[in-house]
């Protein structure tokens, strides 16, 4: 008997049949939701832009070339200029491309931050609870008490206008309501049978935290995430719109539309295309986030599969 | 008295009260279980019955220490449970699995069959004698799982398959006594009688000791050698069980035996009817002396105001009733 048991579990495909199942479903609902498709091809475009942007510009997106500044300045989108230029004659289309890599780099840098800590501190305020529960949930109360733009601005005026100090001030405001979320999964998982079922056996506390509930803790916070990716950006831009935030000369979208404020509606496209990146690239993150929480969903899934059954 | 100096389990003056706050002043206790006694010989199945929130569960629970009790003491095999730590507590761990009602939860969905009956050979390191793989396969089989199964996910099983993956889990650690928190009841009928059989041919293969808690008399009746009868925390009648069923003492078993549907209507007419009053009351201060007076229809004068104790009616089989006090 043992002989044929080994025989059976050879091969990588059969050991991961289950597993590579559920990708193929996954796969399948994605490919059924165009909204979500949408989201992503929006995401990767940022993405790539935020990646190779700078590089790929026509003209450069930082020097002023001052020899043809005076006829270059602010003219209308053509095939020269896309997008047109703003008032030191420089290139928009080549500024929004560039522009991707700021807002890409603050929103990662702020789930960087945002999301272990608040993994760490909600895995330990929900699965101790008591004491120690109290004081970091009273702590996150304290930040989530006062509106996220409000306090962000506050920190980032403290700490000076730059792109760091953004990222900081964003990354302070945002980690509490990761706590929020990752404290009240696992208040939840900490209950379910299987966690007492471990217990049961004598699995230790910090194998129970890593196999049995951070997995289930893991999917709505990569929801979560990927929907607050928008925001993230909405706000860097709100701080660079103020002043606070990206400095000129470097292009952020924030920044861009405050500077074309002086000249909107006339020279509609300084803010236009600016705007229409913030646009797209928040739209995209939110489709995508939607689209995520369907996919994650093994009840949303097993629908499909379902369906499929009955064909 | 009901506990036995042979026995495997003992159980004596367990207690435990959930204290029900409001705002930060504890305005009252729930006796979930309130001074139990009980011994399980090896290789014997104690029932305990009662209808729910009598506390069987946290009883369940506090003997395997999911839950700290408040008091009273748990001797296993001659070692005070309550007292183990780190190593020696492992060690009990190994020794008493406990099986759950819900079979839809206590297995995680995110794990495969392989890795969830794998967990309790890696915490435990023991010694299998052969490959993991294998043993695990062999465990399967023994439940009546096929070894196609093992690298599926929880959610493609049925919930009778599902229970035996979580006996085999229960099983993996080669212990000796399991504790079944109702392990039939979220089952069919034909799928229990399935698992019931299975669990009566490992008791006698591998000599295993049960603690068998459930509220359906039938099945208690076909697995049980020994039943206790829990009413709000407190065992209110112990016997063996065709001793209970033929001949209860407590008007409580009584009732609850009468509560059995008859399948014929006239016999159902016919029969004596031990008319069940009432809901059982809060456990929250529950009422004194005799927690059952409320609904008794037996009730006499002091059943309201002192609390009867432990009587052996017959041999073996005890109750607490004042009906049957010498006094």
């Amino acid at each position: 008997m043992i002989n044929n048991v080994k025989s059976y579990i050879k091969t990588w495909k059969q050991r991961n049949e289950a597993k590579i199942k559920e990708w193929r479903l996954m796969l399948e609902v994605f490919k059924r939701s165009p909204l979500a498709l949408t989201g992503l091809i929006f995401v990767t475009i940022f993405i790539i832009l935020g990646i190779i942007g700078p590089y790929i510009t026509p003209y450069d997106p930082i020097k002023i070339e001052f020899s043809t500044m005076l006829e270059e300045r602010l003219q209308p989108p053509s095939l020269k200029h896309f997008f047109g230029t703003d008032e030191y004659g420089r290139d928009l289309f080549s500024r929004v491309l560039a522009g991707a890599r700021v807002s890409l780099m603050i929103s990662l840098a702020v789930m960087a931050i945002a999301i272990p800590v608040g993994l760490v501190l909600g895995l330990i305020a929900g699965y101790y609870g008591g004491v120690v529960d109290e004081i970091i949930m009273r702590i996150t109360d304290v930040f989530l008490s006062f509106p996220g733009l409000v306090l962000a601005i506050a920190f980032s005026a403290t700490l000076g206008a730059s792109i760091w100090s953004a990222m900081i001030a964003i990354s302070l405001v945002w980690w509490p309501g990761y706590v929020r979320v990752v404290r009240g999964q696992t208040l939840s998982i900490k209950q379910s049978l299987y966690v007492e079922a471990a217990r049961a056996i004598g699995v230790s506390t910090s194998k129970i935290i890593r196999r049995h509930i951070l997995p289930n803790v893991i999917t709505p916070l990569i929801v979560l995430a990927t929907l607050d990716f928008g925001s993230v950006i909405l706000v860097s831009a709100a701080l660079s719109f103020i002043g606070l935030g990206a400095q000129p000369p470097t292009p952020e979208w924030g920044r861009l539309i405050a500077d074309g404020r002086r000249w909107f509606p006339e020279k509609w496209w300084y803010t236009f295309f600016p705007g229409l990146a913030i646009f797209f690239t928040v739209l995209g993150w939110n489709l995508l986030g939607d689209g995520l929480r369907d996919i994650l969903d093994p009840r949303f899934r097993r629908k499909i599969e379902f369906k499929e059954g009955g064909k | 008295m009901i506990i036995e100096d042979n026995a495997l389990l003992r159980v004596e003056g367990l207690r435990k009260w959930f204290p029900v706050k409001k705002l930060l002043f504890t305005i009252g206790y729930v006796k979930a279980v309130d001074g139990v006694s009980f011994s399980i010989r090896k290789g014997y199945t104690l029932g305990v019955v009662g209808e729910s929130g009598c506390g069987k569960s946290t009883l369940a629970r506090a003997i395997i220490r999911l839950i700290e009790p408040d008091e009273g003491k748990i001797f296993f095999d001659g070692k005070n449970v309550l007292k183990l730590k780190g190593k020696e507590l492992l060690g009990f761990r190994r020794r008493v699995q406990i099986v759950f009602q819900d079979p839809y939860g206590s297995l995680n969905p995110r794990m495969t069959i392989y890795d969830i009956l794998k967990e309790p050979i890696e915490t435990h390191r023991i010694d299998i004698g052969m490959d993991v793989e294998d043993y695990i396969v062999s465990l399967l089989e023994r439940v009546g799982l096929r070894k196609e199964h093992l690298y599926r996910y929880p959610h493609e099983f049925s919930g009778g398959q599902r229970q035996r993956i979580a006996i085999a889990r229960a099983l993996a650690l080669k212990p000796e006594m399991l504790i079944l928190d109702e392990p039939t009841s979220a089952l069919d009928v034909s799928v229990q009688a399935q698992i019931l059989n299975m669990l009566k041919r490992f008791q006698k293969e591998d000599k295993l000791t049960y603690l068998f808690i459930t509220h359906d008399l039938g099945v208690v009746r076909y697995v049980s050698h020994y039943i206790a009868v829990m009413y709000l925390g407190k065992i209110v009648e112990y016997g063996p069980t065709e001793e209970i069923f033929n001949n209860p003492l407590h008007p409580y078993t009584k009732m609850l035996l009468s509560a059995i549907p008859v399948p014929d209507p006239k016999q159902a007419r016919q029969r004596k009817k031990e008319k069940p009053i009432g809901e059982p009351p809060s456990p929250i201060n529950p009422p004194p002396g005799c927690r059952f007076h409320p609904r008794c229809i037996y009730r006499i004068d002091k059943c309201n105001k002192e609390e009867p104790e432990l009587v052996e009616v017959e041999k073996k089989h005890y109750t607490v009733c004042w009906l049957y006090s010498r006094k």
